[in-house]
């Protein structure tokens, strides 16, 4: 590593410093997509074992930020500076013509994963054909085996493939995997997935590593391995995390992050941890907040266990104590592969109640609300509207019935603009018109921005499934999101929400 | 008992090109409809390295699976920018215009008259004259072009092509060049197509331009879909497949003029049947998008 030390001025502390430290320092960097300035003169400085924390509102530019350090997006203008291992990179934008010449000498994804860059993705990218070992076996950089004439002609090249599975094996073993070392990727949990794409960010030898919303989806007991596993990497391996979270995590992630960068009018501000001194209102975020709203007005809270440390909290206001059926589900057995997720299992809605399904991850939230919108096969068992068996009949006539479903994970229209995606549906009063640009393709808005069109496109309906609705909304968005259902249980419809158990 | 004998040749060399292409297409998630054009320059550089200038059977196969990687790059170059139906497209255009050279550079390759007059491998003095000989020599290559796939896809190589198919992006994250392994995947498919375009040449004895066009490549591709993508033994399966149906309507007594059209027919059916019933082929492991 070079000994040569500049003088560099430091966003976070106002004053000079050495930067001998810092692994990667931005200047000035600028992007627009079509005439909107996303991030505008952004400078920053990152140092080695360092825990950032990033967080704005949606749209504010997180994970336009996030592509461009790892090298999946150019800035339009700006510096970047790596200094990781003792390799010195720089790149300037806009890149000198010859640079754009040769086809080696780009600002791209694998080469900042060589200089140590890596990151986990909100969507999380795992290669879905691959078993879990794989999909971190696969990771280690300068294997000899992936040239193609050494895999061929020296069968030695085993031993370091043996050596490369067994560290492999021992990662995931640590992230309480051990079982599930042969499980083809798709067929695992969503909050297994998320420890294997930590997995596979570390093997490939990340010493910077941007996280977009590790914690989002996951359960109480799979966030409390993820943070533990997040402290042992900063305790022991001097590696440098930038954060994304969800509004609902950033306490914890708060407990493990030195600075914080805020994203606001596309400007970047880094405070120290004990410089943030706001009250996290997460309390009033919870969804229970919902449901004791509903009681207190009027009403009651009821809550049942349900089989393998799930719960179903429920409320509904007194005067449809004595209401109709919305929702029945009798006797439900669903199998995902040989494995029988759901085992007869029977809940029933009535109309203007609202219903939380609390469930650790893998127990088969979304494979139930997928049975129930007739997406997913069934084994037995009875689904039914209003009285009205749909237990054969497709998704679309369900839809057509009065269902509503708002998957999990579901994404957006890439090519369609967000007036295209709003005529498409039949919803009419749309609420987060006025925060999304009605001209932007789906491609183009960030991850909350989408799950915030889908809530707008939902259909309206007397019943709604929602799978994990929040996700990826900010605060006042899920305070107006509140809002809006609350207003829908008024006026007697049904909703059915799941998320992980949190609690 | 010749018959049998020729059709098991055949086997082979379809066995040696349907492994080349699942390559592409089961691991690198390459939909390459230009494979007979460089089955064609494998067999038209063998056959005029052997006819012009004389030049033994085994270096004129080697050169010319050199020259059919190298000329690979008309494929695997664009590969690095075009993907799905584009690629496709491109592809297909690298089809029509190697077909057409081969067609129309009447001074070298003979143009639409073809190559006559091909020998037969002559290897360490020893002469495959019969088609015994050749059945062995062309079993040889199948094994050992099987055994070369094998270690391929078995190895960290094979793995990282899997997971640029699965999701480049993700790949290009974890720091594999996913360019190089396009240009890699493309030569060594390429370069081994091209065998199997060396032993059908010498096997025949002739060949002209009308064994290498787009049909071909079609043929070549529903063996791979057929059999199955993704894994080793799929590509087999399919070859198999594809080379016994031709021969069951032989023995059906169907009139030839109308066997030629029931084949492309049923070839189509099946096509469309394993899209619906089974999109991962007879034996594969991965389904195509």
């Amino acid at each position: 590593m070079t000994t040569e030390t500049a003088i560099m001025k430091n966003p976070v502390e106002g004053d000079s410093m050495q930067i001998s430290n810092i692994v990667l320092s931005a200047r000035g960097l600028r992007k627009a997509f079509g005439g909107q300035v996303v991030l505008d003169d952004i400078s920053l400085d990152l140092r080695q074992g360092e825990v950032v924390l990033l967080r704005g509102e949606n749209g504010s530019g997180k994970t336009t930020l996030l592509n461009i350090l790892t090298g999946n997006l150019e800035p339009d203008r700006g510096e970047l500076h790596i200094n990781i291992n003792g390799s010195r990179e720089t790149f300037e934008f806009p890149k000198p013509w010859w640079k754009e010449l040769n086809p080696f000498d780009h600002f791209t994804p694998e080469r900042l994963a060589w200089e140590g860059i890596g990151r986990l993705w909100q969507d999380l990218r795992l290669f879905p054909t691959m078993t879990t070992l794989e999909n971190v076996a696969v990771a280690a950089l300068n294997q000899k085996g992936e040239n193609p004439a050494w895999a061929l002609l020296f069968p030695k090249a085993k031993r370091e493939e043996v050596q490369n599975t067994e560290a492999s094996s021992e990662r995931l073993k640590k992230l309480g995997l051990s079982e599930r070392l042969d499980s083809s990727c798709n067929k695992i949990a969503f909050g297994q997935m998320k420890r294997v794409a930590i997995a596979r960010a570390i093997q490939a030898g990340a010493k910077v590593l941007f996280l977009d919303e590790p914690l989002s989806g996951l359960d109480k007991n799979e966030i409390a391995e993820v943070m533990g596993y997040l402290k042992d990497l900063v305790k022991g391996n001097s590696i440098t995390l930038v954060i994304v979270e969800h509004v609902y995590n950033i306490p914890k992630i708060l407990k493990l992050a030195d600075t914080v960068w805020t994203l606001s009018n596309g400007k970047l501000t880094a405070n120290k941890v004990n410089e943030i001194n706001e009250e996290q209102k997460t309390d009033k975020l919870d969804l229970h907040d919902l449901l004791k709203s509903i009681a207190v007005e009027k009403g009651r809270i009821y809550s049942e266990e349900l089989p393998n440390g799930a719960r179903l909290t429920t409320a509904y206001p007194d005067e449809y104590y004595g209401s109709e059926f919305a929702l029945q589900v009798k006797d439900l057995v669903v199998n995902r592969g040989i494995r029988t997720v759901i085992n007869r299992l029977s809940l029933s809605l009535k109309k203007g109640q609202i219903a939380i399904l609390e469930a650790p991850n893998g127990w088969g939230k979304s494979t139930l609300l997928d049975a129930i919108a007739g997406i997913h096969p069934i084994e037995s068992g009875k689904i039914m509207l209003y009285g009205e068996e749909i237990t054969s009949i497709p998704t679309h006539k369900r839809i057509k019935k009065g269902l509503s479903y708002l998957r999990s994970q579901m994404s957006v229209f890439g090519s369609l603009s967000v007036k295209e995606h709003q005529k498409l549906s039949n919803a009419r009063n749309y609420l987060f018109n006025s925060s999304l640009n009605r001209d932007s393709k789906g491609s183009f808005l960030s991850g909350g921005e989408k799950q915030k069109l889908l809530i707008d496109i939902l259909p309206e309906a007397d019943v709604y499934l929602l799978d994990e609705p929040m996700m990826g909304l900010d605060e006042e968005s899920i305070f107006r999101f509140k809002k809006h259902f609350k207003n829908l249980l008024i006026k007697n419809r049904t909703v059915l929400i799941a998320q992980p158990s949190i609690n | 008992m010749n018959y049998i004998y020729h059709l098991l040749i055949y086997l082979d060399i379809y066995i040696i090109i349907a492994m080349s292409l699942n390559l592409l297409m089961g691991y690198g998630g390459l939909l390459q409809l230009a494979h007979a054009a460089y089955y064609g320059i494998g067999a038209y550089v063998t056959a005029l390295l052997m006819v012009k200038l004389g030049w033994g059977f085994f270096p004129a196969i080697i050169l010319s699976s050199m020259v059919s990687g190298i000329l690979s790059l008309f494929v695997s170059l664009p590969a690095w920018r075009f993907k799905g139906d584009y690629f496709v497209m491109l592809s297909l255009s690298v089809q029509v215009a190697i077909y057409s050279l081969l067609y129309n550079w009447t001074d070298l390759t003979n143009g639409p008259f073809g190559i006559t007059g091909i020998p037969r491998p002559v290897i360490l003095g020893f002469k495959f004259d019969d088609i015994k000989s050749i059945f062995g020599l062309s079993t040889a290559f199948a094994l050992l072009c099987g055994a070369v796939m094998f270690i391929l896809l078995k190895s960290p190589w094979g793995r990282a092509l899997k997971a640029m198919r699965d999701d480049e992006l993700a790949a290009r994250g974890l720091g594999k060049n996913t360019r190089l392994l396009k240009l890699q995947a493309f030569f060594i498919a390429c370069a081994m197509v091209a065998v199997s375009g060396g032993l059908y040449a010498t096997y025949v004895s002739y060949i002209d331009p009308t064994s290498f066009t787009l049909d071909e490549s079609i043929l070549m591709l529903s063996m791979v879909v057929i059999g199955g993508i993704g894994n080793f033994r799929g590509p087999i399966v399919g070859a198999l497949t594809l080379i016994a149906i031709p021969e069951i309507l032989r023995f059906m007594n169907i009139p030839d003029a109308i066997a030629a059209n029931a084949r492309l027919l049923i070839y189509g059916l099946l096509l469309i049947i394993m899209a619906h019933v089974r999109p991962q082929g007879l034996a594969g492991e991965y389904r195509f998008k």
